[in-house]
């Protein structure tokens, strides 16, 4: 009897109803905004949507890689390595399975080397040697007229 | 002016009878709508008189899957847009203006998937909302106009669907196509002419396609909304139907 009284006294910051209703009106508000960011996101122009290609593919001007040398560049936000030999020109990703180093090319051993644990691997990102879990992603790469095509 | 106040003090009645003003307020964003634009229109009233309409003790979840497809409806249109910005109708390159929505825009991947699986639920939500109608025999007079009316609204809903699949122009898209207008050539004597009709030509190509993203995009949207239009005023008019 006595807490009950002590119940009815407690003042009322706000109702239940009124606490429900802010949810509901709380969880909308979340609700859209995350819409309108997503959106806006989505319709603002950056360098990657703004590509004429439209594609997945990159291409860099043949000059920029001579034979039996490499070049790193930025691919679908990854680092992946070019190569150019005799052969032709092979895209793979630069990062090596084993802890994440950035690989080089050895052309006296015709071999990607990681430099951190000496991880070998050859021009299709097979391994080779050394504690390398898995190959290195390998992309479709191909000279067209004077630039090498990725992807 | 006496009659006036004892409107002003309904309302606030109402108003103290729950959080209702908050949520109100939200929705009228307080001060303009609510304010003079309210005075003119009285959307307030509108809308107390809309989100207050009181609902049968028979009606359960079932009945809301009409609602539900319209919410799908109402998803499918806002991601349409979307896609629309980046899309490219034409063979060589609305797969990859497609690739490039999936893996370079931000959030392509989302509203495009958003909108692939919003489809298949709308026609689910579409069928089931069907089978309830059917079950509680809600088609019968007055509202069997309501379900004509729905029978076509499901019509164009599975050729959103079907257009809206050639779209991607990839190898699934193009063979469903081809055998899916391969169908009304079995018609007799009509039969060719309709194929040829609707892919504007002999094989799927760029007419088709363009032909299929015209009606997806530009003819389909205002023909459903105009019978979604139609669909709910009707049921508003004639009420909801009555138990099982």
């Amino acid at each position: 009897m006595e807490e009950q009284k002590k119940k009815d006294e407690l003042p009322v910051l706000m109702g239940r109803r009124t606490f429900l209703d802010y949810c509901i009106g709380g969880g909308i508000a979340a609700w859209a905004s995350l819409t309108a960011y997503t959106a806006l996101a989505f319709l603002w122009p950056t360098k990657q949507s703004m590509g004429e290609e439209g594609g997945e593919g990159i291409a860099i001007a043949l000059s920029e890689v001579p034979v039996d040398d490499s070049k790193k560049i930025g691919y679908k936000g990854k680092p992946i390595i070019v190569i150019r030999t005799a052969e032709g020109v092979f895209a793979l990703s630069a990062i090596c399975p084993h802890l994440g180093c950035l690989v080089n090319w050895h052309a006296g051993e015709k071999q990607i080397e990681c430099p951190c644990h000496a991880a070998k691997f050859d021009l299709r990102g097979n391994v080779l040697g050394g504690p390398a879990p898995a190959p290195l992603l390998s992309y479709k790469a191909e000279i067209i007229n004077d630039q090498i095509k990725i992807g | 002016m006496e009659e006036r106040e004892k409107r002003e003090e309904e309302k606030k009645s109402l108003e103290k009878w729950t959080g209702f003003r908050e949520i109100l307020n939200l929705i009228t964003l307080t001060g303009f709508v609510y304010g003079p634009l309210d005075e003119r229109l009285s959307i307030r009233e509108a809308l107390e008189k809309n989100l207050r309409k009181p609902v049968p003790h028979h009606v359960n979840f079932s009945f809301c899957l009409g609602g539900i497809t319209f919410f799908t409806f109402l998803v499918q249109a806002f991601t349409g847009v979307l896609l629309l910005m980046y899309y490219r109708p034409t063979t060589a390159e609305a797969y990859k203006s497609v690739v490039h929505i999936t893996n370079n825009v931000p959030f392509g991947w989302l509203f495009r998937n958003i909108h692939h699986w919003a489809s298949n639920i709308m026609i689910i939500a579409v069928f089931l909302h069907m089978l309830r109608v059917f079950f509680y025999g809600a088609y019968k007079p007055p509202r069997d106009f309501n379900w004509v009316n729905g029978v076509l609204l499901l019509v164009l809903t599975l050729t959103f669907g079907f257009t809206g699949y050639l779209l991607p122009w990839n190898q699934i898209s193009y063979w469903a196509t081809t055998v899916g207008t391969e169908i009304p050539s079995a018609i007799p004597v009509v039969g060719d002419l309709i194929k040829v009709l609707i892919r504007g030509g002999t094989d799927v190509s760029q007419t088709t396609l363009t032909r299929f993203f015209a009606v997806h995009v530009a003819i389909l949207p205002p023909v459903i909304s105009a019978f979604l239009g139609v669909h709910f005023l009707m049921i508003r008019r004639q009420g909801i139907s009555g138990p099982l």
